[in-house]
């Protein structure tokens, strides 16, 4: 019997609100390099797919200091236990055009996530593909393969919600964008909601007035 | 909106160096372009802005019209052909920039812009070695530009150098010690190279942002999480940790507290509390 | 009320300062007109003196704009990275930001237009 590898590469699908809200932070600050992390059950279904349920932004400008960084895990991590919500892995969109790579920061934090949950996955946002009219997933995915390396997903292997694209593409060019808040935000002023309930209820509501 | 109140918003903004390109471009456009000629000497100054606004939207049908009238109020001004220059990195013609920076630079050796620009073209073609390298040898000669202390503690921080980053901090701190927000970057970056006695620094530090700022929310958090860390790895004595603990428990009801006074909607107070438990780990004396 | 009205009470002021300085003048010469020791000013001239001075301070007080602190660290306490991390010298503007902009990329390709030619041959 051949011997499977440890890791199996999965499907991954990407929801509405997780596309929304990581497209709608790289919206709010064009011109600086972001990042945030991504939640998905806590529950292992048997078909092994990994769907990414929300995302939570981080930090802008400066993602490569570790003191806010655990605070903002810890709490992501106490908050979100009860709704069986788990970090599922972490994304971020570099500072240029032109630059997608991850760098050592993107991998240290992708690389502490994938040891709590094998299914950890790394989004890098494409910048050249970020648009006011997505016509294709601006992401470039990877997971962590069986020898440790971080391997880009096909595109075949990563799906979005029904209507992501179309509903994201409206909320970027109705600027909403303007109302996200990430971790840096309400650092800076406690009454801002990193969480942003306010845009996933929003979102939620034109999935299903779209019928989607 | 009436063409005044964007008039002021604009002043607040470019002293606050904020950058809300979108908004500034938007708002010359519907409210402000018809009635430039009211600006007075204030007209310059707003035309530079939305110069500069409508580059980093990629507006270059507003970028021009103000580099146009620009030109026309300032012909020959090495300002303004600083302007051309930064036209050009966003065409991507980084070369030509280059060669006008450098002709600047000729003219005239104090010209510090010109050489700024340089490391920022450096920046945007991805080459961060030689931008830092160009930005070492810029400050050997300008010491006192804490704006280009910072760009290279930045620099350094992508690099992953915090050593050197914490250094540039350290400049920053001397030039201004006032300000909180550098004794919180500083006490981060030797939170972030960690070590027993980074760790202490980053306490020491973090308590002096909150002495200068008691509303520095990262300074608490910050200082909570250096204590706990301090506990769990250091080797201290346990009259140290007390004392450690004591420190932490107080930035902890601080911290409450002041959530508690702005009310805060984005957590609940209980699991605000669970979570900063859990920052102070093991230790049994952590538990309040 | 608005700084043109404070402003009108400084120049208020101002002119009872210097009607306050005719008036000690013109005083002092009648007294030297009917031969009397000059001792101090009437109480009347001083007292116009000190409160076209108080007048014209408020005037001034009010219409330059606010105090600022003393404190340095007061003024610090509300900056945040938001705008203390913005280096307009450093800014680099090859960023997401014009495919964010609703009508960029068809003014991007605006460049090749004549106008274009203005800008090659700007020089200091």
């Amino acid at each position: 019997m051949e011997n499977l590898p440890k890791k199996m590469s999965s499907d991954i699908t990407i929801s509405c609100n997780a596309l929304a809200k990581i497209l709608l932070h790289t919206a709010k600050y064009p011109h600086l390099a972001v990042s945030g992390v991504l939640l998905s059950t806590s529950k292992k279904n048997d078909t092994s797919e990994t769907f990414i349920l929300d995302a939570i932004p981080l930090f802008h400008g400066q993602l490569g200091l570790a003191p806010m960084l655990e605070v903002a895990l810890t709490q992501i991590e106490r908050v979100f236990k009860s709704e069986g919500l788990t970090i599922a892995g972490y994304y971020q969109a570099n500072e240029l055009l032109k630059d997608n790579m991850p760098d050592f920061v993107a991998m240290k934090i992708a690389e502490k996530i994938a040891e709590n949950n094998n299914e950890a996955c790394l989004i890098m946002v494409d910048n050249r593909k970020v648009s006011l009219n997505l016509d294709t997933v601006p992401f470039i995915v990877s997971q962590l393969t069986a020898d440790g390396k971080w391997k880009n997903k096909e595109k075949t292997g990563v799906h979005l919600e029904s209507g992501s694209l179309e509903i994201t593409s409206q909320l970027l060019q109705k600027k909403v964008h303007r109302d996200i808040s990430d971790f840096d935000n309400h650092l800076d002023d406690i009454t801002c909601d990193w969480t942003n309930k306010q845009i996933g209820k929003l979102v939620g509501s034109l999935i299903s007035a779209a019928g989607f | 909106m009436h063409w005044e109140e964007v008039r002021d918003k604009f002043r607040i903004w470019r002293e606050d160096n904020s950058r809300h390109s979108e908004e500034v471009v938007d708002l010359w456009v519907n409210y402000l372009q018809s009635q430039k000629h009211k600006l007075g000497d204030e007209q310059w100054m707003v035309e530079e802005q939305v110069f500069i606004a409508g580059l980093d939207c990629g507006r270059l049908d507003v970028a021009d019209q103000c580099f146009i009238a620009l030109s026309k109020q300032f012909p020959g001004s090495v300002r303004v052909l600083k302007l051309k220059g930064m036209r050009l990195e966003t065409l991507e013609r980084h070369e030509d920039a280059l060669t006008i920076y450098d002709a600047i630079i000729r003219e005239d050796e104090t010209n510090s812009t010109a050489r700024k620009r340089k490391v920022a073209v450096l920046k945007s073609q991805g080459r961060i070695q030689e931008a830092i390298k160009e930005l070492i040898e810029y400050l050997s000669k300008f010491m006192s530009d804490g704006e280009a202390w910072q760009e290279l503690a930045d620099f350094y921080i992508k690099e992953g150098d915090y050593g050197k980053a914490a250094y540039c901090m350290e400049e920053l701190i001397l030039q201004n010690p006032h300000n909180h927000l550098y004794y919180t970057r500083y006490a981060e970056i030797k939170y972030t190279q960690g070590g027993a006695e980074n760790l202490e620094l980053a306490r020491n530090y973090f308590s002096m942002a909150i002495k200068l700022n008691p509303i520095n929310i990262r300074a608490y958090y910050g200082l909570i999480v250096s204590c706990s860390s301090s506990i769990t790895s250091s080797k201290l004595t346990s009259s140290k940790k007390k004392e450690i603990q004591k420190l932490s428990d107080w930035a902890q009801k601080k911290l409450t507290q002041r959530y508690e006074e702005e009310k805060s909607k984005s957590i609940k107070m209980d699991k605000l509390q669970e979570s900063l438990n859990s920052l102070c780990i093991t230790d049994k004396s952590c538990s309040s | 009320m608005g700084v043109f009205v404070y402003k009108i009470i400084c120049l208020i002021g101002l002119f009872s300062l210097l009607h306050t300085g005719y008036s000690a003048a013109e005083y002092r010469a009648t007294l030297r007109v009917i031969e009397q020791e000059y001792s101090s000013l009437p109480s009347d001239i001083l007292l116009q003196g000190l409160i076209s001075l108080i007048v014209m301070m408020y005037g001034v007080l009010y219409s330059v704009g606010d105090f600022k602190e003393i404190r340095a660290t007061i003024q610090l306490e509300n900056k945040s990275w938001e705008t203390a991390g913005n280096r307009p010298s450093f800014y680099s503007f090859c960023h997401r930001g014009r495919n964010l902009c609703a009508t960029s990329l068809t003014t991007l390709k605006y460049n090749k237009t004549s106008l274009s030619n203005d800008f090659d041959s700007y020089e200091s």
